[in-house]
C-alpha cells in the first residue's frame, strides 16, 4: 500500500474508510460496555431499561403529545363590580421557559471584602409560553383565539395545568404581558407566546 | 448567607357583638415591620404591612380569604368564628424575628427569634398591603380611668403601685426611691400620670414585657451588668450617621431643680390643706477653661448668659433633698457625663446582635482604634421585610473612661 493512501489532505475531508471504522469501533465499544452491566445487580438497582414515556394524548395531525398546556375557566371582578367570566383553553402546540430567581439583599462594608447577604424569598418564576392554536386546514381558529384573549384580558391569576409547569410545582401564574402576531404565508394557525410569573396563594394558619 | 425569619402571631380578642371571637392565627410573611423603641418614648409602636390577597386556614379545615369587615354567620343557633373581621382594634400582636446563619463550624443555627415586639393593634388601615398600627403595653394603660386619690407624701413606688391595681402589670423602680410630695391623680389614665411624672420629674417609663419600668434613672443596675454587644466598624456595622466629638467641642448645660412642698395649716375651699412649694433652680455649665460654674435661677432669675449658645440644655429632676449644695453637686456630676470625647448620633446594623435601649454597646475599630469606645443605647429602631432585617441604634451617654462600676451600680 503506498504511503499516499495514510496522509490525509484536509482535516475536513475525512475519509469515508476512516469514518466507517471509527463508527464500527465505536459501536463495538459501546455494546460491548452495555454487555458488562450486570442485570438484577442490587448494586445497579436503576439499570434496567427506561420505559419510553407515554403521551398524554395525540394531535390532530396524528402525533403524540407529551406535554400541553390547559388553563381553567374562571371568573373575576371588574372595577364596575360586574362579574366576567373567561373560558378554559387547552393548546397541544406549546414550548415553555422557565426562569427562577431568588430575592437576596447584598450589603457591602466599607472594610469588608464581598458583601452581606441576606436571603429574603424565592423570586416569582418567570414563565415564557410559546404556543401555536391549530385550526382546520385553511380556517383562521377564531373561536379558540377568542379564549385566549378572554384568557389574556383577565385581571387575575390562572389555575393551569401542565405536566412540565407541574415538575417546576407551578400551578398558577399571572399573564404579565403577551403577543399573538401574524404568521406570514399561514392562515390556519395562530402563534401566541405569554411571558408570565408564577403565583402561589399564602395561608395564614389559625392555631388549634 | 443569613436568613431572616418572623413570626407574627395575632389574637383575636372578643367585643360585646363578637364574644367568641378568640382566635389565634400565625403567619411568616410580611411586606414590612416597623418596631420604634426608646425609654423616650413612654411607648414602643409597631407598624407592619402584610398582603391581603392571602386565605386563612381555619382550625376546622375550612378555607376563606382574608376579609377585614365580614359580618358574622349564625349556624345553627352557634355563631360562626370564621366569618368574624380577621384583626380589630385592639387584638394582640407578637412579633418575632431572628436569622438563620451559618455559624464558624459551617453548622446551621435556627435560634429562638427574639421577641421585637408585643403589644396591641391601634389602628387597622384597610388598604393593599394591609397596615396594622400597634403599641405595646401602654395602649392598655391608655384605656382605663384612675379613682381619684391623693398622697401627702407620695414616693414614686406608691404612686405606680396605685395606677396599676388591677392589672396584670408589674413594676420594677430599679431600686430607687423618689418623694414626689403632694401627689393628686384626679380623673385620668395611667398612661396620663406616667406621662405627667415624665414631663414634671423626669421619670421616664417603659414596658419591657409585661413590667413596667419607672425611675428617675433609665440606664437600671440589673442590666448596666450584662456584658457590652460587640459592634466592629469592618463587620457589622453597615452605616452611620454618628459624629465623634471631642470634649472641648460640646457644648452642654444642665439645668437642675428640685421642688419640696410645705403642707401649710389653712385650707382651700374644697377643704384641702393648702401647700407651698419652694422650687431651687440651677444652670451649670463649664466654662473656656474648663471648670463648672453655676447660676442660681431659683426664684425665675435670668441666668444672665446665653442658654442658646448651648447646643443642648439637659433639664434635670433633683429627687434626693432640697439644698442649693446638693443641687450644685447632682447637676456638676450630670454635667461631667455630658462632657466625653466619643461619638454621638446613629448607627445601623444587622438584626444580629439583639439590641435593646438601656443595653451597652461596644465599638472595636481596627483601622482606626481612637474610636473604640462603650456607650448606653437611647432607642432602637428596627425594619425586616424586603430590605432585610436591620436595627438602627442612637446611642447616648459613653461608658469607659466616663462612669465607673460605682455610677453603674447606683443605676444612670
Amino acid at each position: 500500500m503506498a504511503t499516499d493512501n495514510f496522509i490525509i489532505p484536509n482535516p475536513l475531508q475525512v475519509p469515508q474508510g476512516l469514518i466507517a471504522v471509527a463508527e464500527f469501533q465505536a459501536g463495538v465499544r459501546i455494546v460491548t460496555a452495555l454487555s458488562k452491566v450486570p442485570q438484577n445487580n442490587p448494586s445497579f438497582p436503576n439499570q434496567t431499561a427506561p420505559t419510553p414515556d407515554k403521551p398524554i394524548k395525540t394531535s390532530a395531525l396524528g402525533t403524540p403529545v407529551y406535554s400541553n398546556l390547559v388553563i381553567a375557566s374562571g371568573n373575576y371582578t371588574d372595577i364596575y363590580g360586574n362579574v366576567i367570566n373567561y373560558p378554559n383553553i387547552e393548546v397541544d402546540t406549546v414550548l415553555f421557559n422557565i426562569n427562577g430567581s431568588k430575592n437576596i439583599i447584598k450589603t457591602p462594608i466599607q472594610g469588608l471584602d464581598g458583601t452581606v447577604k441576606e436571603y429574603i424569598s424565592d423570586g416569582d418564576n418567570i414563565i415564557n409560553i410559546k404556543g401555536i392554536i391549530q385550526g382546520a386546514n385553511g380556517v383562521y381558529p377564531i373561536g379558540e383565539v377568542n379564549k385566549l384573549i378572554a384568557i389574556c384580558n383577565a385581571k387575575c391569576a390562572l389555575s393551569v395545568q401542565s405536566d412540565y409547569l407541574e415538575t417546576n410545582n407551578i400551578f398558577n401564574i399571572v399573564i404579565e404581558s403577551y403577543s399573538l402576531p401574524q404568521d406570514m404565508g399561514s392562515q390556519s394557525q395562530q402563534v401566541f407566546e405569554l411571558n408570565c410569573l408564577s403565583d402561589v396563594n399564602y395561608l395564614i394558619f389559625e392555631n388549634q | 448567607m443569613l436568613r431572616p425569619i418572623c413570626q407574627i402571631k395575632i389574637t383575636q380578642q372578643p367585643t360585646s357583638d363578637l364574644p367568641n371571637r378568640n382566635s389565634v392565627f400565625q403567619f411568616s410573611f410580611v411586606n414590612n415591620i416597623e418596631v420604634s423603641s426608646s425609654w423616650k418614648n413612654l411607648t414602643d409602636t409597631a407598624k407592619i404591612k402584610f398582603p391581603k390577597n392571602v386565605f386563612i386556614n381555619f382550625a376546622d379545615g375550612t378555607k376563606r380569604k382574608l376579609s377585614l369587615k365580614d359580618t358574622p354567620q349564625f349556624i345553627n343557633g352557634r355563631q360562626s368564628n370564621n366569618d368574624a373581621p380577621f384583626v380589630l382594634r385592639g387584638d394582640k400582636i407578637e412579633i418575632q424575628a431572628s436569622y438563620i446563619y451559618i455559624d464558624r463550624n459551617g453548622k446551621e443555627i435556627v435560634p429562638e427569634p427574639d421577641t421585637i415586639f408585643s403589644g396591641y393593634i391601634v389602628k387597622v388601615l384597610n388598604k393593599m398591603p394591609i397596615e396594622l398600627d400597634c403599641e405595646d403595653n401602654m395602649y392598655q394603660l391608655k384605656q382605663i380611668f384612675l379613682d381619684k386619690m391623693s398622697w401627702a407624701a407620695a414616693d414614686i413606688s406608691d404612686v405606680i403601685g396605685y395606677i396599676l391595681k388591677g392589672t396584670n402589670f408589674s413594676f420594677t423602680t430599679g431600686g430607687a426611691t423618689m418623694s414626689l410630695g403632694n401627689f393628686r391623680i384626679e380623673n385620668q389614665t395611667p398612661a396620663e400620670v406616667l406621662e405627667y411624672l415624665r414631663k414634671t420629674f423626669h421619670v421616664e417609663s417603659y414596658f419591657r414585657g409585661d413590667v413596667l419600668h419607672c425611675s428617675p434613672f433609665v440606664y437600671y443596675p440589673d442590666t448596666n451588668n450584662n456584658p457590652p454587644h460587640l459592634l466592629q466598624f469592618q463587620k457589622n456595622i453597615i452605616s452611620d450617621e454618628m459624629q465623634y466629638t471631642r470634649a472641648d467641642d460640646v457644648k452642654v448645660g444642665v439645668k437642675a431643680y428640685s421642688i419640696s412642698k410645705v403642707e401649710l395649716a389653712t385650707q382651700t375651699f374644697d377643704g384641702r390643706m393648702k401647700n407651698k412649694a419652694t422650687r431651687l433652680e440651677v444652670f451649670a455649665y463649664k466654662k473656656n477653661n474648663g471648670e463648672v460654674d453655676f447660676k442660681d435661677l431659683t426664684g425665675g432669675i435670668k441666668a444672665g448668659i446665653d442658654e442658646g449658645s448651648f447646643g443642648n440644655v439637659v433639664t434635670l429632676f433633683y429627687a434626693d433633698g432640697n439644698t442649693l449644695d446638693g443641687l450644685k453637686q447632682f447637676a456638676k456630676a450630670r454635667l461631667n457625663r455630658l462632657y466625653y470625647e466619643g461619638f454621638r448620633g446613629t448607627f445601623t446594623t444587622f438584626g444580629l446582635p439583639f439590641i435593646n435601649h438601656g443595653d451597652q454597646v461596644q465599638f472595636i475599630d481596627n483601622v482606626l482604634p481612637e474610636r473604640n469606645g462603650t456607650y448606653f443605647v437611647k432607642s432602637v429602631t428596627r425594619t425586616y421585610g424586603m430590605g432585610g432585617y436591620r436595627q438602627k441604634v442612637e446611642i447616648d451617654l459613653r461608658i469607659d473612661g466616663v462612669l465607673d462600676k460605682t455610677d453603674l451600680q447606683k443605676g444612670i
